[in-house]
């Protein structure tokens, strides 16, 4: 009824040919498709806004659901923060830092005698990007193998349905679909005061591509990511500093017995810390950053030097120039897209998954969204356990925890029970002379149901994966107790933290 | 064997197959507030639209039983398999009421410009 109501566009030849030397203006290319009704360019089934871990995975989920899909993204490479200039870089820093850190430190005691050991910050920097634009480059493969469609550029919203897009290689089109993803993910919060320019006063993305080791580095904010880019520096060679408004490392949601533990191993690697400490004002100069600060309760005052900050102090959603404004869809107080179970705006065919809205910012929180999204498009049913989502930190020891934690089971009133076991009395720790750490259960008081799981160790990021699984499964400390675990290895300490806290661990 | 048969007539383990994974037969597909949002409902904006919303017929008319409802499936079957759009009798749709997308755009000076003057503003 509607195409009879609605008279067609037709394709209207041009009176004259267009030279293509000459610039065209704008409203030529782009507005002549919407110029007639809406009827002409092809409609995709889906439409994502970004690149990143959200937007890519989902991209590809919809290509092997056979949908025909567009995945637009700005920034020259797929895989978005995580990829470029997060998870993954900084991994390889971590990694290779701590290589080095072991070589320089730990290898006497070990029976292994190294000559003279040097840094190569510019060759470590190139293995950095080896790992980098390899995995950028699969997820482009992906994309072929999926047949979903890159358009490389900037996407705002026209309308509903219409994503106008700049493209990066110069000139503008526009994608159609029927449904649309927002995954535009997130970017460093700015200290108010402090100008970054990646080189002196920086972010985690200048953190990873630094050309020198500095001697003195400040970083505000004792969060995951400014203790990960304290730890490289520090195993560098650099004095580091990290300044936390809050009484505990490690953000919010870090246990506060194991932020405890974490800070006295991190201290102990050299790394110093000012808690419960305010940075009032910070001065980026020729010679230098002065960063103020003084008691978060107010009161004594001091100032810091240092050759570069670090601004780490969290991330906020990024929505800047998405034309959101042309469609009527609403953010919240931080700036995050409002939706729904669904992940529906309040135009249910336009979804938001990732950092841009509700959730912990996490490259795997923003996965499991994109294939719920994409099976709430398909199928009409998605599922994410929000309760099972788990947080890593990837020092060394490594940081990881899932559920809740005591703070918050005191805070709710619920009666637990607490089970610990610590790697110094693990075989295989033991064996690899890394035995700083511990694992900590929490198990209703009642039920044995797990409620939490908490650990600080070697290896601890991989470990959590199996306390994931129990806590999505809804298991009893018992129940890890009684599945057995291979010996000698670090998840013995696992299967005896369980037992601890229902009964009592054999080594210990 | 035994030991484990004899172990769990005392013990029943919490972690259990629960089947092979199955969509529920039956889901509320109505906008609630996302599980992770720290508001405890929804802005009105989210039943407003849906009310005056118009997708193969209102959104927010009478709650079908079908997996349609409220746009849960959109894009992901053929129009032609979702249903007449055709108003019931005595129901007249007004291209008003339609999406900005189907409505007239506004001519711009850039291209009164270009009418004006045979085309010779574009370059």
């Amino acid at each position: 009824m509607l195409s009879r109501a609605l008279p067609r566009a037709t394709t209207r030849q041009l009176s004259r040919p267009v030279n293509s030397s000459v610039s065209r203006p704008t409203f030529y290319t782009a507005e002549r498709a919407r110029r007639w009704y809406a009827t002409e360019a092809e409609e995709k089934d889906l439409v994502i806004i970004g690149g990143g871990v959200a937007g890519y995975v989902a991209a590809i989920k919809a290509g092997q659901a056979g949908l025909s899909v567009s995945c637009i993204e700005k920034r020259g490479s797929l895989g978005g923060t995580c990829l470029n200039v997060g998870c993954i870089p900084s991994k390889s820093l971590l990694n290779n830092s701590h290589l080095y850190h072991q070589i320089l430190h730990d290898t006497k005691n070990r029976g292994i005698e190294v000559g003279d050991v040097k840094l190569n910050l510019t060759q470590m920097m190139k293995a950095k990007e080896t790992s980098v634009s390899g995995l950028t480059k699969g997820i482009e493969f992906l994309f072929k193998k999926n047949n979903v469609e890159y358009i490389k550029g900037t996407g705002a919203f026209a309308d509903e349905h219409t994503v106008k897009v700049n493209l990066t290689e110069g000139g503008e089109t526009s994608v159609r679909g029927k449904n649309i993803l927002i995954a535009t993910g997130s970017e460093a919060t700015p200290f108010p005061g402090l100008t970054i320019d990646e080189e002196k006063v920086i972010t985690s993305t200048g953190a990873i591509a630094l050309k020198e080791v500095p001697k003195k580095m400040t970083v505000i904010g004792g969060g995951i990511i400014g203790l990960e880019m304290a730890s490289v520096w520090s195993r560098l060679g650099s004095e580091v500093t990290v300044v936390e408004y809050l009484g505990q490392i490690g953000g919010p949601g870090m246990d506060a017995e194991i932020a405890k533990m974490s800070q006295k191993i991190l201290t102990k690697q050299g790394i110093k810390f000012k808690l419960n400490t305010k940075v009032t004002s910070g001065d980026a100069g020729s010679d230098g950053v002065k960063i103020s600060t003084e008691a978060a309760k107010g009161g004594k005052e001091e100032t810091l030097d240092a050759d570069v900050v670090l601004v780490a102090i969290g991330r906020r959603p990024y929505t800047a120039g998405l034309g959101i404004e042309n469609i009527g869809i609403e953010t919240d107080d931080k700036g995050r897209l409002v939706i729904d179970q669904e992940f529906r705006t309040k135009v249910p065919h336009i979804r938001v998954i990732g950092d841009c809205t509700f959730g912990p910012m996490l490259a795997h929180k923003a996965e499991e969204e994109a294939v719920a999204a994409i099976e709430f498009i398909t199928k009409n049913y998605g599922h994410v356990n929000y309760n099972a989502i788990p947080s890593v930190m990837y020092t060394h020891p490594e940081v990881a925890w899932v559920g809740q934690n005591e703070q918050e089971l005191k805070a709710q009133g619920i009666k637990y029970n607490v089970g610990s076991f610590p790697f110094s009395a693990n075989s295989r720790a033991k064996t690899n002379l890394d035995t700083e750490g511990l694992v900590k259960f929490l198990a209703d008081k009642e039920t044995d149901r797990i409620l939490g799981i908490h650990i600080v160790g070697p290896n601890a990021g991989e470990m959590i994966a199996e306390g994931v699984l129990a806590l999505e499964y809804g298991a009893s400390c018992e129940d890890v107790a009684r599945t057995s675990h291979a010996h000698p290895t670090l998840a013995e300490a696992f299967k005896e933290a369980a037992m601890a806290t229902y009964g009592k661990a054999i080594h210990y | 064997m035994h030991a484990t048969r004899a172990l769990l007539q005392h013990r029943q383990p919490m972690i259990r197959f629960l089947g092979k994974r199955n969509i529920p037969a039956k889901l509320d597909h109505s906008p609630h507030v996302h599980p992770a949002s720290p508001s405890p409902s929804l802005p009105s904006s989210f039943a407003e639209y849906r009310q005056k919303a118009q997708q193969h017929g209102p959104l927010g008319g009478q709650q079908q039983s079908s997996s349609i409802s409220y746009g849960g499936y959109i894009g992901s079957r053929s129009g032609s398999s979702l249903g007449s759009v055709t108003p019931s009798e005595g129901q007249y749709f007004d291209r008003n009421d339609l999406p900005a997308r189907f409505k007239r755009l506004a001519w711009s000076q850039a291209e009164i410009d270009a009418i004006e003057s045979g085309g010779a503003s574009l370059f």
